[in-house]
């Protein structure tokens, strides 16, 4: 369905888990 | 300002509308005009599709709410990068196959010219109203903290917008969006820099941190699932997945920006930049504000940060209690500041009680500044009805002029200047787009000669930088109108992109079934308005949910008359 764009769909999705983690990571250590 | 920095304003915006015009040439049809001839590399998109989201109240508001509100509000971004994605896939190679102009023009191909006429005039409307609070919002903001008569402000940035818009159209905009947004990007690196810079020494990273974190204001992510809350991960996700969803696909603001692109290729590219880079971008942005927070700890920030009702209420009938709040407020300020300073020694120390100990004194001291605070919104809601209580816009701005030097504050103000621009040009850019296209083509204007569709564009688009100027000059009387058409968005957008969804996924849903439903969708969501607590972005759910659950059931009495080529 995506063919070779399929690998920039998982990057942009990997590159917002990273995000909200970060934010999870700065919310945690810092309450 | 002093005179460098007026001279850095006045050569900067000289500059932008100059390097406007300039790209303005080579305009030879109605293609070339709205859509840049379709030939712009995705960098371009990228940056004009960034600068057209990114107005200046963007630019203004978000430092003032990481100051005020901490990170939370990156959350409202989270849906962006998965819209992107979904677009890429949908939307985006329709548009690109039709060869469209307007994204509604696609709604008459998969539905019926009345569906298409809906949309449009749902945009129409809607932006038509917007473009008139884009130019209003920092020039209240620019006026106050410049001293400038808030109707020239208002023309003046209207004026700078449409110089280029209407003479070059979408190829002068994308470059200038590319230009003003580079240089907008840069001024905040440079300025977030300068404040990095201007803590006390001792200060370090991992100390401002600290006093941010215990003061609340790095609460970047809420997991709690609340509609009635604005800000948490689910409304992120799943609310502003579907307002961007809509906002990038159905919004001709947008869509405008990506169609530009010389091929799909370029427009996907330039949409998945957006989805990689915008919410660090905004992170990063809110950051700036949570460090202005930190540097002011250990400074004295004014009661009220816009310096317009403060004058009102010092000099009116309330000034004995405005002045004995000031008076409270300064105390329990420079009492924050020496806990702040003890906060930081006893990190340095090293003892977890006496940390422990100083921050929750800290915390106390930052209480009573907030109870201050509250005393003081509710003393001009009384003494002042009508002034703005909320003065988080002007906080940048006020610590731009009180800390940065010379030229640098220029430069700031420039970056705001530029901002609007960006955001007004694609609007005015869009609106004129609907209009030649799904109106005036349709109504008779459909054989002119490509000469007088440039002509006609041109005037259209100074039509609506007229409406758009007298509608923003009127808007500071207009009072709770001004809210409501910041409203207005929401309450269409989720029934926007219904309409656009149930078109790509619901193959046997007719025109009039969609055209329908779309009616009950707006009704649905006007009474979740009305009637309900819920906040406004899960508008953008329940609106796109209900056209297409409506839709399939009218389907059965409505069905699409042939099978559309166009639906997938």
């Amino acid at each position: 369905v995506f063919g070779h764009w399929g690998v920039w769909y998982v990057l942009v999705a990997l590159d917002l888990a990273i995000v909200i983690v970060a934010c999870a990571w700065i919310t945690r250590v810092h309450r | 300002m002093s005179p460098l920095d007026w001279w850095v304003l006045a050569s900067a915006l000289a500059f932008f509308v100059g390097y406007g015009v300039w790209r303005s040439r080579g305009e030879r049809d109605l293609g070339d005009y709205l859509l840049a001839g379709r030939s712009m590399p995705w960098p371009m998109v990228a940056l004009s599709v960034m600068a057209t989201q990114a107005s200046a109240v963007t630019f203004l508001s978000t430092p003032g709410q990481g100051y005020a509100d901490g990170l939370r509000f990156v959350q409202f971004y989270f849906g962006l990068p998965l819209a992107m994605i979904v677009l890429c896939v949908t939307l985006l190679p329709i548009y690109h196959r039709l060869k469209v102009f307007t994204a509604y023009e696609y709604l008459e191909q998969r539905f019926d010219g009345k569906t298409r006429t809906l949309a449009a005039a749902l945009f129409l409307t809607q932006r038509g109203l917007a473009a008139g609070i884009t130019l209003y919002a920092p020039a209240l903001v620019l006026s106050v903290i410049l001293g400038w008569d808030i109707q020239l402000t208002v023309m003046l940035l209207g004026v700078l917008a449409v110089v280029y818009t209407a003479s070059g159209g979408s190829k002068a905009v994308s470059h200038t969006q590319a230009l003003q947004f580079t240089i907008i990007l840069a001024t905040m690196v440079l300025t977030a820099v300068l404040v990095w810079r201007g803590l006390p020494r001792g200060v370090s990273v991992s100390d401002a941190s600290f006093l941010a974190g215990s003061l609340g204001r790095l609460n970047a992510l809420n997991t709690h699932f609340d509609p009635n809350d604005r800000y948490t991960l689910w409304s992120g996700l799943i609310g502003g997945f579907f307002l961007q969803m809509s906002y990038f696909g159905t919004d001709q603001s947008q869509v405008g920006r990506y169609l530009t692109a010389r091929s799909l290729t370029q427009s996907r590219l330039g949409l998945l930049f957006n989805g990689l880079v915008k919410v660090p971008m905004q992170l990063a942005i809110l950051s700036l504000g949570v460090v202005v927070f930190v540097a002011s700890l250990f400074g004295t920030p004014p009661l009220h940060f816009d310096p317009a009702t403060s004058a009102r209420l010092a000099h009116g009938a309330h000034a004995r209690e405005w002045s004995e709040l000031e008076l409270r407020q300064r105390a329990a300020a420079e009492m924050r500041r020496h806990d702040a300073v003890a906060l930081v020694a006893a990190r340095h120390q090293g003892e977890p009680p006496a940390i422990t100990a100083a921050a929750a004194v800290l915390g106390r001291d930052q209480a009573e500044l907030d109870g201050i605070k509250k005393e003081s919104a509710a003393l001009i809601a009384s003494a002042a009805p009508g002034a703005p209580t909320n003065d988080t816009n002007f906080i940048f701005l006020r610590f731009v002029l009180a800390t940065l030097p010379a030229g640098v504050i220029g430069l700031v103000f420039a970056a705001v200047f530029a901002a609007s621009m960006n955001a007004s040009s694609a609007e005015l850019n869009a609106l004129a787009s609907t209009t030649v296209v799904d109106v005036w083509k349709r109504l008779g204007g459909r054989d002119a000669a490509p000469a007088r569709e440039l002509w006609v564009s041109r005037l259209i688009t100074v039509g609506w930088a007229a409406f758009a100027v007298a509608f923003a000059t009127v808007a500071s009387r207009l009072g709770s109108l001004i809210e409501a058409v910041n409203l207005l968005g929401s309450l269409f957008y989720g029934t926007i992109l219904g309409i656009f969804m149930t078109a790509f996924f619901i193959r046997r849903a007719g025109g009039t079934a969609v055209f329908v439903a779309a009616i009950v969708a707006e009704l649905g969501v006007l009474a979740c308005f009305k009637f309900t607590g819920i906040s406004f972005l899960w508008y953008n759910l329940i609106g796109c949910a209900l056209v297409a659950i409506v839709s399939l059931a009218l389907s059965g009495v409505w069905p699409a008359r042939t099978p559309r080529a166009v639906a997938s």
